[in-house]
Order: C-alpha cells, then structure tokens, then sequence
C-alpha cells in the first residue's frame, strides 16, 4: 500500500526513525519495533480479504438485515466458505 | 448499517496494518489472519457505529483488538495449558538474547505480558499517541505510559542480556 493512504494512518514517523523515537519506548527498541512492523505490513495481502470486502459488498445488496449480530454472522460464513473452496 | 465510501476505501486501506498488528499481537499464524478476517467483517457490521472523520485506523485496531482478547478468554476457558504452551513455542532460546536481530526481538517481544506487548506495538510500531493507544485499549493514558516504561524495561533487559549485573538474568 502507498505511503499516502489516508489520514488517520498509523506509523506517520516510519521513514524518520532516528528523530521521532518515542521518549518512552527509546531509540533501541523503537527502531526494532519499527523494522518488525514495516516487515509484517509490508507482505502481500492475501486474496481472502479483498474476497471478503467484495463479498460483504454483495451480501449488502443481496439482502439488508437489520441486525447487527445477525448480519455478521451471515457476512461471515459465506467468506470463510469460500476462503477454501472456490466456486 | 452500509458502510461509507470512507469505511470502504479505509478497510481496504487498513489490511497490511491490521495484520501487522495482528501478527505482532500474536506472531505470523492462522489466528492472526483470522483476527484481521474477522475485524473487517465485524467492521462492516458495525459501520454505523463509526462516525465519519474520526479516527478509522483506530477504530479498527479497536475491533481487532478486542478480538484478540475475546479469542484468548474463549481459548483460556477451553485449554488452560494452551496459552502456556504456545508461550513456551515462541520463547525457543531464552539463553542467547546478547544481541537481538529482528527474529529475536520478536521472539522478546512474545515474552512481555499482552498488555505491555499491546502498549508498546501501538505507540512504537503503529504510530499512535499515547491517548489513542489508551483510548484503543480502554486505559488511562498514565496506564499506557506504565505498560510502555515496563516494556521498554523488559526489552531492553533482554536485549542487553550480558551487561553486568544481569548476567544469565534471562
């Protein structure tokens, strides 16, 4: 994903390390803390979550439950479906 | 209930970070995709409950985290050991902690107690202020600063592991 994503993004002080180390947490372990991130956030997103934003999508169209619990239910199961076993 | 263009195109957004948190939460595994599958679902459900403008990325990291705990309260009341176990998994060489690469300091960083290990990834990974950090995990700021100062202790105790004084201490 690009730097610019939106506003409310998290880790705004990736790229300048060195000056934004939390005075807490400290430069050692800030840094480290900071690699470990970027490595994780940096992997390609799996399929099965753009899958299931399409899929909740649908499911939004096909039919508009009213309740909350229900409705994540129902969003749910298809997704994790179709995780496995595609159509 | 129908999320706005901002939840949508922020959901998406959010994807890496979320499983950045996840996998830091809770290491590179089936449960911390299955965090993230299951925060975006429940964020879709929930959209109402989002106002727009505010904060999304912490609202998300909100889902996700209280999913975790709700995972491990589930887990914990099904296995006691489990959590043990897995502990023990992610702590595989206690003794050689002198000089910490990246693989190490993760295997450190699933040492701390869940509370500091959330404080800590949050305000030094993700990027959040300390009152979004306790307004995510439902704390007083001074609590956040606590669990950051102990974990900062920690880490770094185990990351100096041959300093004098604390010779074979970890």
């Amino acid at each position: 994903m690009s730097d610019n994503d939106g506003p409310d993004e998290p880790g705004k002080h990736d790229g300048n390390d060195e000056s934004s180390a939390d005075p807490i947490i400290g430069q050692a372990v800030g840094s480290r803390l900071k690699s470990l991130f970027d490595e994780f956030s940096s992997e390609n997103v799996p399929d099965r979550f753009l899958d299931l934003i399409g899929q909740l999508e649908e499911s939004e169209k096909a039919d508009k439950t009213g309740d909350d619990t229900t409705s994540t239910k129902s969003a749910d199961s298809p997704a994790q479906g179709s995780d496995k076993a595609d159509p | 209930m129908t999320p706005s263009d901002e939840v949508r195109k922020g959901l998406v957004t959010a994807i890496p970070h979320l499983r950045a948190f996840a996998m830091s939460l809770c290491g590179r595994s089936a449960l911390a995709d299955d965090l993230v599958q299951e925060t975006l679902t429940k964020a879709w459900a929930k959209a109402d409950s989002y106002q727009d403008g505010t904060n999304l990325m912490a609202w998300l990291f909100t889902i996700l985290r209280n999913e975790f705990y709700s995972h491990l309260r589930k887990r914990k009341r099904e296995v006691e050991d489990v959590d043990g176990a897995e502990a023990a998994q992610l702590v595989s060489a206690p003794g050689q902690m002198a000089s910490l690469e990246l693989g190490d300091f993760r295997t450190a960083l699933a040492t701390l107690p869940e509370d500091q290990r959330e404080a800590i990834i949050l305000v030094g990974a993700s990027g959040f202020s300390y009152e979004e950090a306790a307004d995510i995990m439902g704390c007083a700021v001074g609590t956040v600063k606590s669990r950051l100062s102990r974990a900062r202790t920690r880490l770094t105790e185990l990351m100096d592991g041959d300093v004098p004084g604390s010779t074979g201490s970890v």
